[in-house]
C-alpha cells in the first residue's frame, strides 16, 4: 500500500495536491518517519481540508481516530482543538455570518474533538452549531452531517428511538437519492472525477453508517430496541460495503462483521431476527472473550473478576433485549459456559470463586424443560421458525451440553475444596454432590426420549460422571468415616454409573471398596454380574466391535473380561499399582507347583524302592524257607536275612507314610494347577484392559466423541421398553435426595 | 481499525477483524481513491448543473437501460429486506418500530421505488419488463405487510392492466418462486387477499 501511495504522491495529475495531502495524511499514520518527509511536502495543509473530508475517518475506532488526530496535528502544526478556538471565535467575531462550509466544518471538528474525548461538551456544541444549517439541509453533505451528529447525540443520551429515526432518515434522505446518480457515475467511471460532488462519497458513507449501527451503538451500549435498523443492515450487504475496492479496500471494510452480523440474524441462534439481540449478544461474546483470556492468564484476580462482572452485565444486556426463548436459549448457553470457565480456574489454581453469576444452571434446566415441551409443535413459536425444526433440537441438545459442563465444572471445583487444615470440606461436598444430583434428576426426567432428538449423547456419560460423583461425594463426606447408609447410597450411585459406563475398570475396584467397607465383599460379583453381563450380551456393542469402530479393540478386551467371573473379580480386587506383584506370586506358585512335583517325583521313586526291595526280600525268604521247591505252611515264620536291614513291619510303615505324602502332595498340586491355571487365564485378559484410560479422558474433553453414541445406544439397549410416569421416576429421584439429604444432617446446597 | 485489547471469540473473528485494519488502509485508499479530494469546484458537481437523474440517464444510451435494470433488482432486493424486518417486528409486537420503521418504508417506495415503476416508455421495454412486474409485487406485499389494502388493491389493477398482455411471462415472486405474471398475480391475491 505504501508503494501504491507512493507512486500517487508524485504522479502529476490534476489532483496532485489533494492526493499529495491524502498521501500525507495517510504516510503520517503509517509512520512517523514518513510523516516527517511529508510534513516537508504538504505545507498547504489544513484542516479545513481534512474536516471537508471527514466522512472518510469520522467513523473510525475512538483509538484510531486519536492517532490520526495526533498526526494529523503534527503535520498540520497545530491541534484540531486550537483550530477550532482560534478560527470560529473569530470568524463569529465578523460582522458576516459564518458560511455554510465553516458552519459545517465547525460542527465536524466539534464531533471529532467529542469523540476522542477532548471536549466533553462537543456533542451538545455541534447540535448548537448545526442548527445555523438548518436552512440548508437540502444539500445532502449538510443533511448527512446533521443526521450523523444528532444519531451520535441520540447515542450519547442512550435514546434507541432517536438514534434509529436518524439513520432511518440519513438513510432515506442522504443515501437513497445518492445512489441512482452514484450508478451512474459509476458506470461512466465518474468517481475518480473531481466534478462529482458529495454523490462519491457513498462508499464511505455505507461504511459510515455501517460502522454507526454495528460499532458505535454497542461502544456506545446502547440498551434499547434498534430492529428497524434490520433493514438497514440487510441492504448495506447487499453490494454496498465492500463492493467499491478501489475507494475503500476490502480488508478496511465492515464488511466481514457485517455478513458475520447478518448471518447471526438468519442464523439457529437469532432472535426471531433481533438486531438488537444480536448486536447485544455479539457484544457479550467479545467481553466474555477478554473474560477468558484474563482467567486463562491470571486466574482469579481482580482484573479477571471485572471482566467477567462486565460479561455478566453485557449478557444481561442481551437478555433485555431477548424477545423470544431462541433468544435467552443463546444467552444461557454461553453464559453457563462462563460459570464453568470461572470454576474450572478455581479448581486449576485452587482459589476461592467469589464471583456471582446470575445465569443459574436451576433456570437453565427450567428453560431446557420449556425448550422441551415445546417439542410436539410448539418450537416454532419460541423463534426457530425461520430456523427450522434442526435448529431447535441443535438449541436444545446444546443447552443440554453446557448445563452438564457447567454443572460438572461445578462439582469438580467443590470436590477440590479444602478446609484450613487441608481437609475435605463436608460444606464443598454438599455443594457438588448437589450438582451432580441436579443433574441425574434432569437426565432422569428427560432420557428414555424414543426419538433420541432431545438429549445429546454424551449426556449419557454425564449420567455416569454424576452417579460416580455422588458416589465419590457420598464417601468423602464426614471425613469418609461413612455410615452404612452411606455406603448403600455410593455403591447404589457407583452401580449406576457403571450400568451407563463399564469401561471405567478403577470404578469396579471403588465399588468393590465400598462393599468391602460396608461388610458385603462377598456380595460383588452379585452386584458386578448384572452389569457385566449386560456389556456381553449388549448386540450394538458387538456390532460397534465387529465394524471394528473407534476404540474397538479396548472394548472388545473389556468385554471378554467382562463375560469371565475371574476377571471381573480382578476388576474389584485387583490392584493395578501392585500388578508386580500379582505376577511375582504367580511366578512363585509356578516355582510352587513344580517343587511339589518334583518332591512328588521323589517320593513315588523311594516308594518304588522299597516296594523293590521288599518283593526282593520277599523272593529271597521264599527260597531260603524251600517255599519254592514245596508248598510251605503258611503260618511258618522265617527268620530274618542278612539282607533285611529293616524290619519287615517298619519298612512296611514307610511304604504306607510315602503313599500319603503322595496323596497330600498331589493335592497341593491339583490346587495349585487350578490356581495357576485360573490366573493365566485372567491375568492376561486383565491385563488386557489397561492402558486405555485415555477414553475416559477423550469422552470426558469431547462431546462430539463417536464413543458417545455407542454409550447412548447401550443405555437404550437396557432401558424399560416402556419407561415409568415421570411423576413416578421423580418422585423417586426426589425420595433418593431427601434420604441423601437426611443422612448429611440437612445440609443444603 | 482499532487495536484489540483481545482475540475474538471463536468463530467470532472475522466479524472484528475489520477493527483490527490499519486505519491507514480505509482513509488512504479512501483519499486517493475519491480523488477530487481537497478540489475547488466542489460545488459546480457534475449531478448540480443537470436537471435530474431522468436527464442525466437519457444521456447514457444502452448504459442506461442496463442501469435500470441494475437499480430495479437492487431496490427488488431491498424490499425483501423490508418485508423481512417488518415481518419480524410484527411478530415480536413490536409497535413503536413498525411505526418507525413505517415512517421510513413508505416514502422510500414513493421516492425510490415509484419512479421505477412509472408507467412510462420504460414498461414498454421489454427487458426491463419483468422487473417492472417484479417491483410492483414487491411493493404490493410490503403495502400489505403496512396494512394498506387500497395501495395493495391499486397495485392490482396496475399489474392486471399494464400487463395484460403478458400473462405468460415469467417473473420472480417476492418470495423467490419463478412463476408465470398470471400465476403470480393469483398468489398475491391469495396472500393479500385483494380483489
Amino acid at each position: 500500500m505504501v508503494n501504491r501511495i507512493s507512486q500517487r504522491k508524485w504522479s502529476p495529475s490534476p489532483n496532485g495536491a489533494a492526493s499529495l495531502l491524502g498521501a500525507a495524511l495517510v504516510f503520517a499514520f503509517v509512520s512517523n518517519a514518513a510523516a516527517s518527509t511529508n510534513r516537508a511536502i504538504a505545507p498547504e495543509a489544513t484542516w479545513d481540508d481534512y474536516l471537508d473530508h471527514a466522512y472518510v475517518f469520522s467513523a473510525a475506532d475512538v483509538e484510531d481516530l486519536r492517532a490520526l488526530l495526533d498526526q494529523t496535528t503534527l503535520l498540520i502544526g497545530r491541534s484540531l482543538a486550537e483550530y477550532r478556538t482560534e478560527t470560529f471565535p473569530a470568524l463569529a467575531a465578523r460582522k458576516n455570518a459564518m458560511t455554510e462550509s465553516q458552519l459545517r466544518r465547525k460542527a465536524i471538528a466539534e464531533l471529532l474533538l467529542y469523540r476522542v474525548g477532548e471536549r466533553p461538551s462537543g456533542l451538545h456544541d455541534a447540535t448548537a452549531t448545526l442548527t445555523a444549517l438548518e436552512d440548508r439541509l437540502d444539500r445532502h453533505e449538510n443533511r448527512y452531517w446533521f443526521h450523523t451528529i444528532n444519531a451520535h447525540a441520540a447515542l450519547q443520551s442512550g435514546d434507541a428511538d432517536a438514534f434509529v429515526d436518524q439513520v432511518l432518515s440519513l438513510w432515506l434522505e442522504v443515501i437513497t437519492p445518492l445512489e441512482v446518480p452514484f450508478e451512474t457515475y459509476k458506470t461512466l467511471a465518474l468517481t475518480e472525477n473531481g466534478n462529482a460532488g458529495f454523490v462519491r462519497t457513498l462508499p464511505h458513507l455505507y461504511e459510515s453508517v455501517a460502522r454507526l449501527i454495528l460499532v458505535q451503538s454497542q461502544t456506545s451500549a446502547l440498551d434499547g430496541d434498534i430492529d428497524s435498523l434490520g433493514a438497514i443492515v440487510r441492504v448495506l450487504t447487499d453490494e454496498r460495503v465492500g463492493a467499491d475496492p478501489e475507494t475503500i479496500p476490502l480488508d478496511a471494510t465492515s464488511k466481514a462483521f457485517l455478513d458475520h452480523i447478518v448471518a447471526r440474524l438468519d442464523g439457529p441462534e437469532s432472535d426471531g431476527g433481533s438486531l438488537s439481540f444480536t448486536l447485544a449478544l455479539v457484544a457479550a461474546e467479545r467481553a466474555h472473550q477478554i473474560a477468558r483470556t484474563r482467567l486463562a492468564e491470571e486466574g482469579l484476580t481482580d482484573s479477571s473478576e471485572a471482566a467477567i462482572r462486565d460479561t455478566v452485565a453485557a449478557y444481561q444486556r442481551a437478555m433485555r433485549n431477548a424477545n423470544t426463548l431462541q433468544g435467552q436459549i443463546a444467552i444461557y448457553a454461553r453464559a453457563l459456559r462462563q460459570v464453568g470457565e470461572v470454576h474450572a480456574t478455581g479448581e486449576r489454581t485452587g482459589q476461592t470463586v467469589k464471583s456471582d453469576i446470575p445465569f443459574s444452571i436451576e433456570r437453565a434446566i427450567e428453560l431446557y424443560g420449556t425448550l422441551h415441551a415445546a417439542k410436539n409443535g410448539d418450537w416454532e413459536r419460541q423463534g426457530y421458525v425461520d430456523q427450522g425444526r434442526d435448529a431447535y433440537l441443535s438449541a436444545m441438545r446444546g443447552l443440554w451440553s453446557e448445563i452438564q459442563e457447567a454443572s460438572f465444572n461445578a462439582a469438580s471445583y467443590y470436590m477440590s475444596r479444602r478446609d484450613a487444615a487441608d481437609e475435605s470440606n463436608d460444606e464443598a461436598i454438599v455443594h457438588a454432590i448437589n450438582h451432580y444430583s441436579r443433574y441425574l434428576h434432569a437426565f432422569e426426567r428427560y432420557e428414555g426420549d424414543p426419538t433420541g432428538e432431545s438429549l445429546p449423547d454424551s449426556a449419557y456419560f454425564g449420567a455416569y460422571m454424576a452417579a460416580r460423583g455422588v458416589g465419590d461425594g457420598v464417601l468423602f463426606f464426614a471425613g469418609g468415616d461413612a455410615s452404612v447408609d452411606q455406603l448403600e447410597e455410593a455403591i447404589e450411585q457407583y452401580s449406576r454409573a457403571l450400568t451407563y459406563f463399564p469401561f471405567d475398570r478403577a470404578l469396579w475396584s471403588t465399588l468393590a471398596v465400598a462393599l468391602q467397607r460396608s461388610g458385603r465383599e462377598s456380595d460383588f460379583l452379585a452386584v458386578a454380574q448384572p452389569i457385566a453381563d449386560g456389556v456381553v450380551r449388549s448386540r450394538h456393542l458387538d456390532r460397534w466391535i465387529r465394524n471394528d469402530a473407534a476404540w474397538a479393540p479396548a472394548l472388545t478386551s473389556f468385554r471378554r473380561a467382562l463375560e469371565n467371573d475371574r476377571s471381573l473379580i480382578y476388576f474389584g480386587f485387583a490392584d493395578e499399582e501392585r500388578l508386580d506383584a500379582l505376577e511375582s506370586e504367580f511366578a512363585r506358585l509356578q516355582e510352587e507347583r513344580e517343587s511339589i512335583s518334583q518332591a512328588i517325583a521323589a517320593t513315588r521313586t523311594e516308594r518304588n524302592d522299597l516296594d523293590a526291595r521288599r518283593r526282593d526280600a520277599h523272593r529271597l525268604a521264599a527260597e531260603w524257607s524251600g517255599e519254592n521247591s514245596s508248598i510251605a505252611p503258611p503260618t511258618v515264620a522265617t527268620a530274618p536275612t542278612e539282607h533285611e536291614t529293616t524290619p519287615r513291619i517298619e519298612q512296611s510303615q514307610q511304604i504306607a507314610r510315602l503313599g500319603l505324602d503322595l496323596e497330600r502332595m498331589s493335592s497341593n498340586h491339583d490346587r495349585l494347577d487350578a490356581r495357576i491355571d485360573a490366573i493365566s487365564q485372567s491375568l492376561p485378559i486383565f491385563k488386557a484392559t489397561l492402558g486405555h484410560e485415555a477414553l475416559l479422558d477423550e469422552l470426558s474433553a469431547r462431546r462430539e466423541h463417536p464413543v458417545h453414541a455407542l454409550l447412548r445406544r447401550y443405555a437404550e439397549e437396557y432401558a424399560p421398553t416402556s419407561p415409568e410416569p415421570t411423576s413416578t421416576r421423580e418422585a423417586g429421584a426426589e425420595a433418593a435426595w431427601r434420604a441423601l439429604q437426611t443422612w448429611m444432617g440437612g445440609q443444603e446446597g | 481499525m482499532s487495536t484489540p485489547t483481545t482475540r475474538a471469540p471463536k468463530g467470532n473473528r472475522d466479524m472484528i477483524d475489520f477493527r483490527r485494519v490499519s486505519l491507514a488502509l480505509i482513509v488512504g485508499g479512501a483519499l486517493l481513491s475519491t480523488g477530487c479530494a481537497f478540489q475547488a469546484n466542489r460545488d459546480s458537481a457534475y449531478f448540480d448543473r443537470q436537471s435530474g437523474r431522468d436527464a442525466v440517464e437519457s444521456q447514457l444510451a444502452g448504459e442506461a437501460l442496463s442501469q435500470r435494470k441494475y437499480s430495479m433488482r437492487r431496490v427488488r432486493r431491498d424490499l425483501a429486506s423490508f418485508r423481512l424486518t417488518l415481518e419480524q417486528l410484527q411478530r415480536h409486537g413490536k409497535a413503536t418500530g413498525i411505526t418507525r420503521f413505517e415512517r421510513f418504508a413508505r416514502p422510500y417506495l414513493e421516492e425510490r421505488v415509484d419512479p421505477l415503476v412509472q408507467h412510462d416508455g420504460a414498461v414498454s421495454h421489454p427487458e426491463l419488463r419483468p422487473f417492472h412486474a417484479e417491483l410492483l409485487l414487491s411493493k404490493a406485499l410490503l403495502m400489505y405487510q403496512m396494512g394498506d389494502a387500497r395501495s395493495v388493491r391499486r397495485t392490482v389493477s396496475r399489474l392486471e392492466d399494464e400487463f395484460e398482455s403478458m400473462g405468460s411471462m415469467l417473473v420472480l415472486y417476492p418470495t423467490g418462486e419463478a412463476v408465470t405474471l398470471q400465476q403470480s398475480v393469483a398468489l398475491l391475491r391469495m396472500q393479500t387477499g385483494a380483489h
